[in-house]
């Protein structure tokens, strides 16, 4: 063979120790995850159709999968046995969450908001518990995010004003919109 | 193959449900929380500062600004205010930015 054409070792995938949400990833299950990024990653990315999103979903898998871990030594109870198949699965089982939460999202209709609109014209007060509710929920920033997003800002204009990357002002303003949507189904109903 | 098909097209629309979504928000935070007799709100220099650095935004403020709508007016229009400073000053920037990219593109 070929020396100069000597299969290079492919670069270390480099993954946050923190979440986008702020969690920490336990250092046992970051060097596992460290490991099968590349290929978790690449597999995510076909399924999701987005590198960063699909990385930002790898580590919040990381960080629950420590959560856990942390759980199960408080609880005595039997201790992961495969930890690279299990933060496998609950990374295939994240993804799962959140293409079913945007087809969800894609599948409500202008009309059904309206339909809503309608119902509750007649309760202002049913209204402002909507609203309320998920503004109250959510952390500062999210809210922060939301005021911005109200006013017509896009990701990168968010960027630039909180200094948090598109991709996680993204994500968590979509999980709002998501809270907000069950919160306007589940009233609806 | 030519480098505009390379890209997909960017149009930055929203889908409808975002958009009546957020509508719905805006139309509620302007107009379910009236406070005429402005109970509890923050002096103006306190909206100030949390629309000038969200990232350590005073939490009572913004919640406050969720409940009541005299607040959030003025909040919007400080936060308009802040979008149209950025707006004025970005295309300059990012313009450049698009045809370094372009001609290293073209370069390789």
């Amino acid at each position: 063979m070929d020396p100069r054409r000597e299969a290079k070792p492919s670069p270390r995938f480099l993954l946050s120790s923190v979440d986008l949400l702020g969690r920490e990833i336990d250092p046992a299950v970051l060097s596992v995850a460290q490991e099968i990024a590349p290929r978790a990653v690449s597999h995510g990315e076909k399924l999701l159709g987005d590198p960063a999103l699909a990385i930002s979903l790898f580590e919040e898998a990381a960080a629950t999968v420590s959560k856990t871990i942390k759980e199960k030594a408080a609880s005595d109870k039997p201790r992961i046995r495969d930890m690279r198949g299990y933060l496998f699965r609950a990374y295939l089982r994240r993804i799962t969450v959140e293409r079913k939460a945007s087809l969800a999202l894609d599948d409500v209709t202008e009309e059904d908001w309206q339909k809503h609109a309608r119902q509750t014209d007649d309760s202002d007060i049913e209204r402002q518990i909507l609203v309320k509710e998920l503004l109250e929920t959510c952390d500062t920033l999210t809210r922060e995010i939301l005021y911005r997003k109200l006013e017509g800002c896009t990701g990168k204009e968010i960027e630039k004003f909180c200094g948090i990357p598109v991709n996680a002002a993204n994500l968590r303003f979509s999980k709002a919109l998501r809270r907000l949507q069950g919160a306007v189904r589940a009233r609806g109903r | 193959m030519p480098l505009a098909s390379k890209r997909r097209k960017k149009t930055g629309r929203k889908s409808p449900t975002e958009k009546a979504l957020l509508g719905y928000m805006k139309q509620h935070l302007l107009n379910d929380f009236p406070n005429s007799t402005r109970i509890g709100c923050p002096p103006l220099e306190a909206l100030e500062r949390n629309a000038k650095d969200p990232i350590h935004a005073d939490e009572s403020v913004s919640k406050h600004v969720a409940h009541c709508s005299p607040c959030y007016r003025v909040y919007s229009r400080l936060l308009r205010e802040d979008l149209a400073r950025i707006r004025q000053q970005a295309p300059a920037h990012d313009s450049n930015l698009g045809t370094h990219k372009k001609i290293k593109k073209v370069m390789k």
